[in-house]
């Protein structure tokens, strides 16, 4: 019995031959509003995010999301620092797809001062775009079954997300934060070897997909935590600026590498998996199958890849965007990651709006949650996935 | 819809268009202060408009000429872009909200008052949002300065071009 299908006042089939009689206590009664704050240690917060919750028994009235906890002002600092320091910076707000956002930045910066990237620095920066991807999705994968109760797919996560930080850590000799992209390409070539282990761990990954297949997507007890919890219409998301895996599982195939591809996106072939009914399950689903779409994506590149320099061969020797402004948005790992640039001529910029998935994925929330009983709060937290640094940036 | 008719029917269907221009293909429209919810309404509604996606607001610090507020959204259904602009006096940086026409803009116009304290009339729940409840001052204006280098010089190297090899 799922918990949202609490027994009615009346009777319930019994054993054989005797019912039970259930009197919902609280029907004449009147009850006291409780306020429970949740956070921000806990575990299923994923960093620290504090939710206040009225209740009213075991069902939520209001939840009010407290964030702010790591706000380390990155629009103030980003003013006092040059281009090649913001691309370092830009890395950390959202710690588990650092080159996805240190993409945007490069992306921003080169159309203003129109700098053309060469071929195959793009193609290599979408490889790891994809490979980042991957390593994100895995941790929710994860942490989403943790949550629910099941210690296994953690560790399997894990296993496997060791191996991609291991293969990007060949190319960037870093493992989470990886400051790979510069103004103009990368900072260097993938070293030699980087593709042949990036062949295996893509066949390896797509075989341990079917593990967590079986564990989460066929489990009877996962299902019943989720399957019609927390529903999130696909407009109601669109007006809080909802975008990526969660748009998605409610039925909006909004992907800009579909819609307005940048770097070789249109060159390559993959679909944007959809939900239905846009709960907790769908949510969860839609972030299984990119990982599949992104492993696609990965031995596209892998074929595709063409020779030459990484970067053009002139730059500047100062990076000075002329003044102007520019918004350039990128498909990252949970959604719409997108920069607001605004220069005036400087070596730094006079105003770098960073606009987060995360933020408008939390500013949801309140919606989510109304009405929800309170043991299905973790089922819908946990659905939506948002990386704390992310919010607060 | 290309970006110049993006530009075209903004101006026309709203009649408030004070400036606009496309760069990079990117389309921007200037609008007075008192047009801000009613411009952002009509491009919510307008089926060839059709923006159902508000990505993001924020302001931009002009110094003498007050601040800038941007609002950019997207069209799902029409797969196109536009940032709608206002400025706002520096004196008294005051704009109506636009909480009611998109959720979303809640935390938005939440954010961009406490970081610019741009005072966004008849929001619902105008408190901090990412800065603590005593903090003092509006971070993202640019008299408000960075005081760490202030007091200090940036101590590494500044510029690749300025190494000698």
């Amino acid at each position: 019995m799922a918990v949202t299908e609490l027994p009615t006042a009346g009777m319930l089939p019994g054993g054989p031959g005797e019912g039970v009689q259930v009197v919902i206590a609280g029907e004449e009664l009147p009850t006291q509003e409780m306020t429970l704050s949740i956070g921000p240690q806990h575990p299923s917060t994923h960093g620290v995010l504090r939710v206040v919750l009225t209740l009213d028994g075991e069902r939520i009235d209001t939840a009010t999301p407290v964030i702010g906890y790591m706000h380390r002002a990155f629009d103030k600092l980003s003013e006092a620092r040059d281009y090649r320091q913001i691309i370092a910076l830009s890395n950390r707000h959202d710690w588990l797809s650092a080159f996805g956002n240190e993409l945007g930045v490069a992306l921003a910066t080169e159309r203003l001062m129109g700098i053309e990237v060469p071929e195959r620095a793009q193609w290599i920066r979408m490889l790891m775009a994809e490979w980042n991807r991957v390593l994100n999705h895995l941790m929710f994968l994860g942490s989403f079954g943790l949550e629910l109760g099941a210690m296994t797919p953690m560790f399997y996560a894990f296993r496997e997300r060791e191996d991609i930080q291991t293969l990007m850590e060949m190319a960037t000799g870093a493992r989470m934060h990886f400051t790979y992209c510069r103004v103009g390409g990368l900072k260097e070539d993938l070293p030699k070897g980087f593709l042949q282990y990036s062949e295996v761990l893509v066949k390896r990954i797509r075989h341990r997909l079917l593990d967590y297949e079986g564990l989460l997507l066929g489990n009877e007890i996962f299902k019943k935590r989720t399957v019609g919890i927390g529903v999130l219409p696909g407009e109601v998301a669109k007006s809080y600026g909802v975008t990526g895996p969660i748009l998605h599982a409610s039925g909006v195939a909004e992907d800009s590498r579909k819609t307005e591809p940048y770097l070789k996106y249109s060159e390559v072939d993959f679909d944007v998996p959809v939900g239905n009914h846009g709960d907790s399950f769908d949510r969860f689903n839609v972030l299984f199958h990119r990982i599949e779409q992104s492993l696609k994506i990965i031995e596209q590149v892998h074929a595709k890849l063409p020779a030459g320099p990484i970067m053009p061969g002139k730059m500047p020797k100062y990076l000075k965007p002329p003044e102007g402004w520019t918004y350039v948005r990128t498909e990252n790992s949970l959604g719409e990651t997108g920069y607001y640039l605004v220069s005036r001529g400087d070596t730094k910029p006079w105003r770098l709006k960073m606009r987060t998935p995360s933020f408008h994925n939390v500013s949801m929330i309140p919606y989510l949650l109304k009405g929800v009983l309170l043991p299905d709060l973790i089922a819908v937290l946990g659905s939506v996935f948002f990386v704390v640094g992310d919010v607060d940036r | 819809m290309t970006p110049d008719e993006i530009e075209a029917h903004i101006t026309e269907a709203t009649g408030a268009v004070e400036r606009s221009d496309v760069v990079h293909g990117e389309v921007s429209v200037w609008v007075p202060n008192d047009k801000w919810v009613e411009v952002a309404t009509h491009l919510r509604d307008c089926g060839r408009c059709h923006f159902d996606l508000p990505t993001f607001l924020t302001a931009v610090d002009l110094e003498e000429q007050g601040f800038e507020v941007v609002l950019h959204m997207y069209s799902v259904r029409r797969q196109h872009h536009v940032n709608v602009k206002t400025q706002v006096a520096r004196d008294e940086p005051r704009l109506p909200t636009l909480s009611g026409v998109w959720n979303g803009m809640n935390w938005c116009e939440r954010e961009t008052w406490e970081l610019f304290g741009i005072d966004f009339t008849g929001h619902p729940n105008q408190v901090k949002l990412l800065l603590p409840v005593e903090f003092e001052g509006f971070p993202l204006r640019k008299d408000f300065l960075l005081m760490t280098r202030e007091a200090k010089e940036w101590p590494g190297l500044k510029e690749p071009a300025e190494v000698e090899h």
